[in-house]
């Protein structure tokens, strides 16, 4: 991480601690350095909204050229972030928009706008826990297995004693209801 | 949506937890809430991510590269997005000025054409200098364009064009009415109209 002064020399080397040179790293008091770390939260946030990595690179990488060009040398960390985060909100309502041919106005808020987590969430796993936790038995354990088990339609069918239709149906319900979870709170 | 929303859907979670891009029909938007929430819920399973080091390394020289000091304004930005449209424009224009010639210019300075034929189109006496005259052809080699039936054609160093009958042309020898089969140097500049 750039930025960060060294603390000692690690174990083994040839300057004993006391004796040793002290190296101090540049500090990452540029503003494509702050931008870069930024742009790993920002990428966090992305994929937790989109769910996979192609899509949410590309993602990034337009927030990246939208925003770069804008920023100013000497810009603090916290109008960095949130000006990466704008830029990233926009650019999501953007994806949303174009990949279900609706306007942005007609788009759930949630969707794209919901300022991110401040500090930056690590609890994506307990979120899904939390929504699921809220569901019906069934909505929550079709869920369960397709998203935490990675379990496929028919596996699910058969640990639920089912079909798989009827699995396709429950899950597809358990996802509006898991919605209404989510953007209620 | 076409067919079944729970199908559609299903497809979507699958591509989903293949870790596959998100393909949206416009149908989709009636189960917009599912597959946001279904894209959430994966985005969230495997909680926070961080960037591939390749991809990071890409936009870490995207950064590097971007100019430093002070980064472009908006009136900069805007200032090279016109640069490029202008150089689109300019590209384009270059691009059909170069285009390959569809005739060459012996040293004599005859016309001859390399993807085309020589088509009577009129007399030098029913040619006036510096006024268009519209042709019935379906190619002219004057051009690197073609000249489509009812297109009028400018030639404006008419004065300077003599007859060249073909050899054993009914017209050899005769004035005038030659000049339907070849217009000799110099070489006619790119018609003005078409």
């Amino acid at each position: 991480m750039p930025g960060m002064a060294t603390g000692g020399p690690p174990e083994g080397s040839a300057f004993p601690l006391g004796q040793g040179e002290v190296i101090e790293l540049p500090a990452a008091s540029r503003a494509s350095d702050i931008a870069l770390d930024e742009l790993e939260r920002v990428y966090a946030f992305i994929y937790a909204r989109v769910g996979n990595r192609a899509d949410t690179e590309d993602l990034t990488q337009q927030v990246a050229m939208k925003a770069i060009p804008r920023l100013r040398q000497g810009s603090p960390a916290s109008a960095i972030r949130g000006y990466l985060f704008a830029t990233a909100r926009s650019v999501l309502g953007g994806f949303w928009s174009t990949r279900l041919g609706l306007s942005e106005a007609e788009l759930h808020e949630d969707l794209a706008l919901a300022p991110p987590p401040e500090p930056p969430s690590e609890e994506g796993a307990e979120t899904v826990q939390r929504i699921l936790g809220e569901l019906s038995d069934n909505y929550r354990r079709v869920l369960e297995l397709r998203f935490l088990h990675g379990y496929s339609l028919k596996e699910v069918a058969k640990e639920m004693d089912s079909t798989v239709g009827a699995v396709k149906v429950m899950q597809l319900r358990a996802l509006r209801a898991a919605a209404k979870v989510r953007f209620e709170r | 949506m076409n067919g079944k929303p729970e199908d559609r859907v299903d497809k979507i979670v699958s591509d989903l937890l293949r870790g596959r891009r998100l393909k949206l029909r416009g149908g989709d938007a009636e189960e917009k809430e599912a597959i946001t929430a279904a894209a959430r819920l994966a985005g969230d399973r495997a909680g926070p991510q961080r960037m591939n080091p390749a991809f990071r390394n890409r936009l870490a020289q995207a950064l590097e590269q971007a100019p430093q000091g002070s980064w472009l304004t908006r009136r900069g930005a805007l200032v090279a997005g016109f640069g490029l449209a202008a150089g689109a424009v300019s590209g384009a224009v270059i691009g059909r000025a170069v285009e390959s010639q569809p005739y060459a210019v012996d040293r004599t300075g005859a016309i001859n054409p390399l993807n085309g034929k020589w088509i009577d189109v009129a007399a030098v006496a029913e040619l006036v200098e510096g006024q268009g005259r519209r042709v019935t052809a379906a190619r002219l080699p004057l051009s690197s364009r073609d000249v489509h039936d009812g297109g009028s054609l400018h030639l404006p160093h008419l004065s300077a064009a003599r007859a060249q009958p073909r050899p054993g042309s009914r017209d050899a020898g005769g004035a005038g009415r030659g000049a339907r089969h070849g217009l000799e140097a110099p070489a006619p500049p790119h018609p003005r109209h078409l």
